[in-house]
């Protein structure tokens, strides 16, 4: 088994460096993330920055924001490295080279999250730069350290639930929407129901188990650990749950579907 | 030997394939025949675990998805565009080869093998479905495997490819490889198979030789022409001979009858003979009779054809 997963990964990593559509998604993940992230720094008083401005500065704000910049770009990378095989019928081809459904998953979601941790390892330390060049010294303690590894955690959960959804949903913009609905507008509406809506007491439990309220607490909480109810870490590991739901339920539908 | 047992598969009532089973010998070419929507591409797709359905297929003894490396096990040719249109075909097939841990040299011996050297670095968007074609094909033959499985492989070739592609699967089965070809090109498999599977409805109609296949669903016709075409008629129908018709052209065509048996009979009686031949069926009329019963989808002929007019 540990052969054929090794053969998977060769194709698998052959496949996403093999087309255009990887460079320019990961292109645009890093320079708009350092981009938006110097843009932060700009607007920070000069000098050595505090902590929540560090944080916000090398991850585009992720502790504050319902989405991940980068996130979401090797989120868009992996719906596509998926819903290419459905709209190119490539599925058969690469299903005939690696007839295992569960080694070719495993395999894609290995490559896609070295992908997006590397894209989550590049921002901050291009950003931390950038930041230094413009007279912003961010605080590089392990308070930023622990918000940076978060991201990180995150930004591999977004490629993750990207691949997952993309499978689920086998076509690129239905994935894609998913992706962008669920943060931007299905959770801030549970939200605002729960804190003023008719049966707030009810939901209020919900509230830590939303998966992108638990990726924004599990970097938020590094910084004020008073400000949610379950902590980083448990937030981190939610989050982190949530995904691997989306992925054995991926599993599960990919595994009975004809190819 | 591929061995297919049991294959099955079901779309809510329908059944696409229904206790199918059949074997694939190695050292000829078995064309796959059927009616559209017979389940060709369905029994395919089973055979190499792509569609979850009942039933085993094996090569050499093992299941597809057993295999460790399947692509130098088994080449599958499924679909002709099966290509992300701007991944080069060099790339593509790297991206393939890498996963059964071919040499990258391998690529290009298959690119010239298909005849697509001259466009191994284009992007495969602008293909027409020939180059399509020998891209699946360059893909089924990376790993040399010993068994082939290909799904209209000549759908898009043209002439030359046609025929190049019936010389190469010719020499691919005297290595002693199985190749199971299906085809709607009838005339094609006539020249390229030496067995045949027949399916109809998902089931199995007829496997064998295909010589046998073409006289088991026609018989074998004598055509005699004479002067005295009624005069013959009449002695072979009290001779017994059980169907006998008479062309437009005047000649009569006689089934179930030895061809010496009309010759005496007409020598018997001197009646001068112009022709006494024997005609072989095509392996379409065969086809067509075997699976007359089975067509999925048949088209209602114009009334002018009907009638037996002319355009």
């Amino acid at each position: 088994m540990i052969g054929m997963y090794r053969d998977a990964l060769r194709l698998e990593i052959q496949r996403l460096l093999s087309v255009r559509s990887t460079y320019v998604l990961v292109s645009l993940a890093v320079t708009t993330a350092v981009l938006l992230d110097l843009f932060i720094a700009v607007f920070s008083p000069v000098g050595t920055l505090s902590h929540d401005d560090t944080a916000a500065a090398l991850t585009v704000g992720a502790d504050l924001s319902p989405l991940s910049v980068v996130g979401l770009w090797v989120g868009v990378l992996a719906v596509t490295a998926v819903s290419h095989d459905y709209r190119y019928r490539l599925v058969r081809a690469v299903l005939t080279a690696v007839p295992r459904r569960g080694v070719l998953l495993a395999a894609r979601l290995t490559v896609l999250g070295v992908v997006a941790a590397a894209c989550a390892s590049l921002v901050p330390l291009l950003s931390a730069a950038g930041c230094l060049a413009l007279g912003r010294r961010p605080v590089l303690d392990t308070t930023t350290a622990h918000v940076v590894a978060a991201h990180l955690v995150v930004v591999v959960g977004w490629a993750w639930l990207g691949a997952g959804v993309g499978w689920l949903v086998r076509h690129a913009a239905g994935a894609i929407a998913v992706l962008l609905v669920v943060p931007l507008i299905v959770e801030p509406l549970l939200l605002l129901a729960i804190r003023w809506g008719p049966g707030k007491a009810l939901l209020r439990p919900v509230v830590p188990v939303l998966p992108f309220s638990a990726a924004r607490e599990a970097l938020g909480q590094q910084l004020d650990p008073g400000r949610g109810s379950i902590g980083a870490l448990l937030s981190a590991v939610v989050f982190g749950v949530e995904v691997v739901v989306v992925i054995l339920l991926t599993w599960a539908v990919v595994r009975r579907r004809d190819a | 030997m591929i061995t297919a047992r049991h294959l099955e598969k079901s779309y809510g009532p329908v059944h696409a394939v229904r206790d199918l089973s059949f074997d694939v010998r190695p050292g000829v070419v078995t064309g796959f025949l059927g009616p559209n929507g017979a389940g060709k591409s369905t029994t395919l797709r089973l055979m190499l675990g792509l569609d979850r359905g009942g039933g085993t297929a094996t090569f050499g003894g093992r299941r597809f998805v057993e295999l460790r490396r399947p692509l130098r096990v088994v080449g599958a040719v499924l679909d002709a565009t099966a290509f992300h249109p701007t991944r080069t075909a060099r790339r593509h097939l790297r991206m393939l080869a890498a996963s059964a841990a071919l040499p990258e040299g391998r690529v290009d011996d298959v690119l010239g093998l298909v005849g697509l050297e001259g466009a191994a670095d284009r992007q495969p968007g602008g293909f027409s479905l020939g180059m399509g074609q020998r891209l699946a094909l360059a893909a089924a033959l990376l790993g040399d495997p010993e068994y082939l499985v290909l799904d209209e492989p000549a759908n898009g070739l043209d002439p030359e490819g046609i025929q190049w592609l019936r010389q190469f699967l010719g020499q691919l089965a005297v290595q002693g490889r199985c190749v199971l070809v299906s085809s709607h090109l009838l005339a094609e498999m006539g020249l390229m198979a030496q067995d045949l599977v027949v399916i109809g409805r998902g089931e199995l109609i007829w496997q064998g030789a295909a010589a046998e296949f073409v006289d088991r669903f026609t018989g074998r016709e004598a055509v005699v022409r004479t002067p005295h075409a009624d005069l013959l008629a009449g002695l072979l129908q009290q001779a017994g001979v059980p169907r006998i018709e008479q062309e437009p052209d005047g000649a009569l065509l006689l089934e179930g009858v030895d061809l010496a048996f009309v010759g005496d009979l007409a020598a018997a009686h001197g009646i001068p003979l112009h022709e006494l031949s024997r005609r072989t069926a095509s392996l379409e009329d065969a086809f067509l009779r075997a699976t007359g019963t089975a067509a999925e989808f048949r088209a209602v002929p114009s009334p002018a054809t009907a009638a037996g007019g002319a355009w």
